[in-house]
C-alpha cells in the first residue's frame, strides 16, 4: 500500500535498524531478503458467491468473492465476457474516520487486479459469450481486506486466482432455433463448472525497494520503509502478464516519486516472453532500470514458484472438502485451513 | 411467488426443518481479528457477520471539531456497518452512505449507547463499531447487535448488560421465531419483529416492527423475539464464560507463580 | 416504529435451539439460585467470592455501606429501569429500587475483594490503563502546543510528556528555559520511541510520563512489538538477554523493555554505546526473541524474561521466520510451558 495512512509511523532510527538489517541480509523477523511469510488458504467460504477464497499472509487477511450472472455485452466487444473487479479496504483496517485515503489505495489495488487478470488475456473472454452481441456472463470480483499485514497486492492475486478456481457456474443451453435466440440456465448444480482454465492464471510477486536492496512480502513496517516497489505478474508456465511500479511508504522521505506506466513498442526484449501483452516497463525513479531485468527474472521466478504451490494446495483443499462433506466445499471461515509455504529463493536467485 | 407454498406445514415444521420458535443453528468466535481491541465472528443460520470495536480512544480531530460544546465532554459510541458486495442473492452495487447502511448504523449507534456504561467511559473518547455483513439470509440486524455484543465484551469495555436480539415474523397467521430471508420476504413481505433486550434488567433497548400490523398480533410478535433473545443471551454467556476462563486459568496461573 | 416498552416475557416457553453453543444445567441452576434471592429484601444478599468469573450484568453482591465498589462495577440506577418492572429473572414484581441495589459487572473478568474494595479484573485488556510507577513504552505523536510532547501508549487516549519531565541529551540536571521550549523538536520529534515511567494519571485518564534515571530515555535501533498489556508479567522490567538460546555462540547480547502497555522494545546490544552496526548473528538472535514474544502474545501466555527464555530453548531446532507457523508456534508453546 503506498498510502501511509495504513502503515506504522517509525523513528528514524527504527527506519535505520530495518534499512541495515535488510542489507545484511536479516530481517527483523529473521527471514531473508527474498523469504516470504507462510499464506493460508481457504475456499468455498461462502456459500452464495459462485466462487470464493480467503488467503492469510500474516494478519493481511484477503476475502474474494466472485459472482457471476447474464448480461449485455459491451458496445466495443460484444463477442466477449465481462469481468469486472473491485478491492475494498474494510473500516476495520482503516479504522479512521477519514476514510478517504484507503479508498484511493483500494482504488489502485482495483485497476492492479484489473490488469492482471483481465487487461493480460489469460481468461478468455469470448467464451464467456453466449450470444454475440446479446448475451453474456459478468464476473464480479470483490476482494475485501478484513486485515494489513503488509503485502496487500500479492495476497489480493493469490486470492483471485484461488476463487476463480473455486468459480463454478451453471451450463447454460442456448437455443438458436428460436428468434431471438433464449439461454436457459440448467439447474442442476451437479453440472456446474469452472469456465476458467486455473493453470494459466496469473500471480503476482511484487519485489519492494529498501535501501539499496529488493526483497518480497513485506511487513508494514518494512513498507513504510521502501521507496517503490514492482510488482510483476506471472503464470505457473512463466508468461509474464504485468509489469508494474509501486509507490512506497518512503517515497515521501526521499526523492523516488511515484511512476506511471509507460507503454513500450513490442519487439523490446525485456524477457518476457513471445506473444506477451506489451510490458511496460519506465524508467523508475529510485530504481536503476539495469537491475529491473534482473530483477523481473528473479519475481517471474518466485511467482511461478507459489503458483504451483498454490496449485498443489487448492488440490488439498478439494480432497480434504469432498472427504468432509460430500456435497459441496465448506471450509470454514473460523476453523479449517489449509497452509501452504513459499521457501526460501535466495538458492535459487543468488541474490 | 411462493404465495403456493405452505411456510408451515400442519406438523408445525418450516422448510428448513425447524419448528415455529426454533432458532437457527448459532456460531460465534470472539477475537478472529487480533488488529482491533474486540471482534467477534456470528454465524446466525446463514447470516454471517464480523464486527471489529475499537476504544475508547481519543476523538479524530475531524470529529472533535464537529462536536458541540455541550456533548464535547461526553463519550461518544460510532458505528460504521456496511455489507459486503456478494452478501446478498444477487451481487450489491456498493454504495456508501446510502439510506439503509446509513439507518442500519444509526440504529447500532443508538442501542449501543444505551448499552455501553457511558459514565464509565473518559470523557472526550470515543468507541468505534465496525460491522461487516458477509452474508445475509433474514435476521441481519439481530447477527449484528449479538455479535456487536460479543466484540464489546472482548474488547473489555464497560457495558451494563448483554445486548441480545431476536427477530420474530407472522407468516400467515402463525408466528415463527428467527426467519431466514425467504420467511421474511414472504407474501410479498410478511411482518418481522426485531427486539433487542438488556436481559437482566429486562429492558426492550430496540424495537422494530416493519410492517402494518394489528395490534392484537402485536404483542404475541414482540413476545416470541423476545424469548428468542433471552435465549440467545444464555448462549453467548456461556461462551464468555468459557473464554474468559480459558483466559484467566492460563494467565493467572503464570502470574502468581 | 422504535420504542423503549417493557414487554413481560415468559422464560419458561419451550425453546429449542439446535446451536453449537448449549444452556447447560448449571447455567440453569446458577439462574435458580439468582431467583430465589431476588425475592425480597429480607433474603440474604448474593456475595460473590474473591477470583470468580464473572459476565457483565451479573450481580456481584447488594449495596453495602462497608463496601466500595470500584472498576468494572456499577450499581443501576433506578431511572434507568422502568417504572414497574416484572424482573425478568423471578417473573415476579421487582421495583427498581430492589434492584438497583445490586452491584453488577460491567465486563467479563474475575471478581477481586481487597479488604472494603469490591472490582472486577477483565480478563481481556486490549489497551494499557494505567498504573504509578509502571514502566512503559512511547511514541511522539506530535510536539507541543506548549512544553509538552502528545504521546502514543496504546492507552485509551494520548499520553502527555512534559518538558520539564525529561532528562536533557547532555544529562545535566536543569530547569528548562525558553530556548529548550523552542529547541524541543531536536529533543524528541513526531515517530520518536522512548521508554519513562508513568508519573500520574489525570482524572480523565491521561497518562503522564518522565523519565525518573537516565535509564530512562530515546530507543534507537530495535524493533518494537505490540501486545495485550494484560499478558505482560509485572516483575523485572528491563531485562538483557545475554545470549539468546538457540543462537550462535557470542552472537551478542539482546535488550529487553517489558512495558507494561504493551510496547515491548526487543533491540541488540551494540557492542559500544552509539554503535549501529550489528552482525547477521545478532540480528537473527534478536529476531528470535521478537518471535517468541509474539508466539506468547498469539497463544495467550504472559511474556516475561523467563517465558521468553524458555520459548527461544524450545525452539531452538527451528529458524525464527518459521516460528511465525502456526504449527510450529504451537509445539515450541506447548514445549515451553511443560
Amino acid at each position: 500500500m503506498s498510502n501511509t495512512s495504513l502503515l506504522p509511523l517509525l523513528s528514524s532510527s527504527e527506519r535505520q535498524f530495518i534499512l541495515q538489517g535488510v542489507a545484511s541480509g536479516v530481517r527483523s523477523d529473521g527471514r531473508g531478503r527474498l523469504d516470504a511469510r507462510d499464506i493460508i488458504l481457504e475456499t468455498g467460504l461462502l456459500p452464495q458467491a459462485n466462487g470464493s477464497a480467503r488467503v492469510i499472509i500474516g494478519n493481511t487477511d484477503i476475502l474474494v468473492g466472485i459472482k457471476a450472472d447474464l448480461g449485455l455485452p459491451s458496445q466495443q466487444n460484444p463477442d466477449q465476457g465481462r469481468i469486472h473487479c473491485n478491492v475494498e479496504c474494510t473500516a476495520t483496517v482503516t479504522n479512521a474516520v477519514d476514510s478517504r485515503d484507503a479508498d484511493s489505495d483500494a482504488e489502485t489495488l482495483g485497476h492492479v487486479i484489473t490488469r492482471i487478470f483481465v487487461n493480460s488475456g489469460c481468461i478468455d473472454l469470448k467464451k464467456l459469450c453466449l450470444i454475440p452481441g446479446s448475451v453474456c456472463w459478468n464476473f464480479y470480483i470483490d476482494a475485501m481486506i478484513l486485515g494489513f499485514d503488509g503485502n496487500a497486492a500479492d495476497a489480493i492475486a493469490q486470492a483471485v486466482r484461488a476463487a476463480f478456481s473455486d468459480l463454478r457456474i451453471p451450463r447454460v443451453v442456448i437455443d438458436t432455433g428460436s428468434t431471438p435466440p433464449t439461454v436457459e440456465i440448467d439447474e442442476d448444480l451437479r453440472r456446474a463448472f469452472c469456465p476458467v482454465d486455473v493453470a494459466a492464471l496469473p500471480l503476482s510477486m511484487t519485489m519492494w525497494k529498501v535501501g539499496m536492496s529488493f526483497l518480497v512480502d513485506p511487513t508494514p513496517a518494512e513498507e513504510a520503509c521502501a521507496s517503490g516497489a514492482l510488482l510483476v505478474a506471472a503464470t505457473a508456465t512463466g508468461r509474464v502478464c504485468l509489469v508494474q511500479t509501486l509507490a512506497g511508504g518512503a517515497a515521501q522521505y526521499s526523492e523516488s516519486a511515484q511512476a506511471t506506466a509507460l507503454p513500450v513498442p513490442r519487439g523490446e526484449s525485456t524477457g518476457a516472453q513471445a506473444g506477451a501483452p506489451p510490458v511496460a516497463v519506465v524508467s523508475a525513479g529510485g530504481m536503476n532500470p539495469h537491475s529491473i531485468v534482473d530483477m523481473l527474472s528473479t519475481a517471474t521466478e518466485i511467482a511461478q514458484s507459489v503458483a504451483r504451490k498454490q496449485d498443489e494446495a487448492l488440490r488439498r483443499v478439494a480432497e480434504a472438502s469432498t472427504r468432509s462433506h460430500g456435497a459441496g466445499k465448506s471450509a470454514h471461515f473460523v476453523d479449517q485451513s489449509v497452509g501452504f509455504f513459499a521457501d526460501s529463493f535466495a538458492a535459487t536467485s543468488g541474490n | 411467488m411462493f404465495a403456493s407454498r405452505e411456510f408451515v406445514s400442519p406438523e408445525g415444521l418450516r422448510l428448513d426443518g425447524r419448528r415455529v420458535n426454533e432458532l437457527r443453528r448459532l456460531r460465534v468466535r470472539s477475537g478472529p481479528l487480533t488488529d482491533a481491541d474486540g471482534s467477534s465472528y456470528l454465524e446466525l443460520g446463514n447470516t454471517r457477520v464480523l464486527v471489529a470495536v475499537y476504544g475508547p480512544r481519543e476523538v479524530s480531530s475531524a470529529k472533535a471539531a464537529r462536536q458541540t460544546t455541550q456533548s464535547s465532554d461526553r463519550a461518544t459510541v460510532c458505528c460504521q456497518f456496511s455489507m459486503a458486495t456478494f452478501s446478498g442473492g444477487e451481487r450489491r452495487r456498493k454504495i456508501k452512505g446510502d439510506r439503509r447502511t446509513m439507518s442500519h448504523a444509526s440504529a447500532l449507534e443508538k442501542a449501543f449507547s444505551s448499552t455501553i456504561a457511558i459514565d464509565k467511559i473518559p470523557p472526550r473518547s470515543q468507541i468505534d463499531i465496525f460491522v461487516e455483513v458477509l452474508q445475509s439470509d433474514g435476521g441481519m440486524l439481530v447477527a449484528c447487535i449479538n455479535a456487536t455484543t460479543l466484540a464489546l465484551i472482548d474488547a473489555g469495555i464497560e457495558i451494563r448488560d448483554y445486548l441480545c436480539a431476536s427477530s420474530s415474523a407472522l407468516l400467515n397467521d402463525i408466528t415463527v421465531i428467527d426467519p431466514n430471508q425467504n420467511e421474511e420476504q414472504s407474501f410479498g413481505g410478511s411482518p418481522t419483529a426485531t427486539v433487542a433486550v438488556l436481559p437482566v434488567t429486562g429492558g426492550v433497548v430496540y424495537l422494530d416492527v416493519d410492517t402494518r400490523l394489528h395490534i392484537d398480533r402485536l404483542e404475541e410478535l414482540v413476545n416470541q423475539a423476545t424469548t428468542g433473545a433471552l435465549t440467545i443471551h444464555t448462549l453467548l454467556e456461556k461462551v464468555v464464560r468459557d473464554r474468559t476462563q480459558s483466559t484467566v486459568s492460563t494467565t493467572s496461573a503464570q502470574q502468581n507463580a | 416504529m422504535n420504542a423503549c416498552i417493557l414487554v413481560p416475557a415468559s422464560r419458561h416457553a419451550p425453546l429449542d435451539t439446535e446451536s453449537f453453543v448449549r444452556a447447560t444445567g448449571r447455567q440453569q441452576k446458577a439462574q435458580d439460585a439468582e431467583m430465589d434471592d431476588t425475592n425480597g429484601p429480607t433474603n440474604g444478599p448474593v456475595t460473590v467470592t474473591d477470583s470468580q468469573l464473572v459476565t457483565p450484568g451479573e450481580v456481584l453482591t447488594m449495596v453495602d455501606n462497608r463496601l466500595t465498589h470500584g472498576h468494572c462495577t456499577r450499581i443501576i440506577p433506578a431511572y434507568e429501569l422502568s417504572s414497574i418492572s416484572p424482573d425478568v429473572l423471578t417473573e415476579q414484581q421487582a421495583t427498581p429500587e430492589l434492584l438497583s441495589r445490586y452491584i453488577r459487572s460491567t465486563v467479563a473478568g474475575t471478581v477481586s475483594r481487597i479488604n472494603s474494595l469490591l472490582t472486577v479484573v477483565p480478563s481481556r485488556l486490549p489497551r494499557y490503563r494505567g498504573h504509578t510507577g509502571d514502566v512503559v513504552v512511547g511514541r511522539i505523536i506530535a510536539v507541543g502546543p506548549g512544553p509538552r510532547w502528545r504521546i502514543d501508549l496504546n492507552a485509551r487516549c494520548f499520553g502527555v510528556m512534559r518538558l520539564s519531565s525529561i532528562l536533557l541529551p547532555d544529562g545535566v540536571q536543569r530547569r528548562k528555559s525558553q530556548d529548550d521550549e523552542l529547541q524541543m523538536r531536536t529533543y524528541f520529534k513526531e515517530g520518536d520511541l522512548f521508554s519513562a515511567e508513568v508519573q500520574s494519571i489525570g482524572h480523565d485518564s491521561m497518562i503522564s510520563v518522565h523519565f525518573r534515571n537516565n535509564k530512562f530515555g530515546k530507543l534507537s535501533h530495535g524493533t518494537l512489538i505490540t501486545v495485550p498489556p494484560h499478558l505482560v508479567l509485572r516483575s523485572i522490567q528491563f531485562t538483557s538477554i545475554p545470549s539468546v538460546p538457540g543462537s550462535e555462540h557470542n552472537s551478542g547480547a539482546v535488550d529487553v523493555i517489558l512495558s507494561l502497555n504493551g510496547y515491548i522494545w526487543v533491540a541488540p546490544k551494540p557492542m559500544e554505546a552509539g554503535d549501529s552496526d550489528f552482525s547477521p548473528a545478532h540480528r537473527l538472535a534478536a529476531a528470535r526473541v521478537c518471535a517468541a514474544i509474539r508466539a506468547l502474545a498469539s497463544h495467550e501466555r504472559m511474556i516475561s524474561n523467563q517465558s521468553i527464555l524458555m520459548v527461544c530453548e524450545a525452539s531452538a531446532s527451528y529458524s525464527p521466520a518459521s516460528l511465525s507457523r502456526p504449527e510450529i508456534a504451537a509445539k515450541v508453546i506447548a514445549e515451553a510451558i511443560r
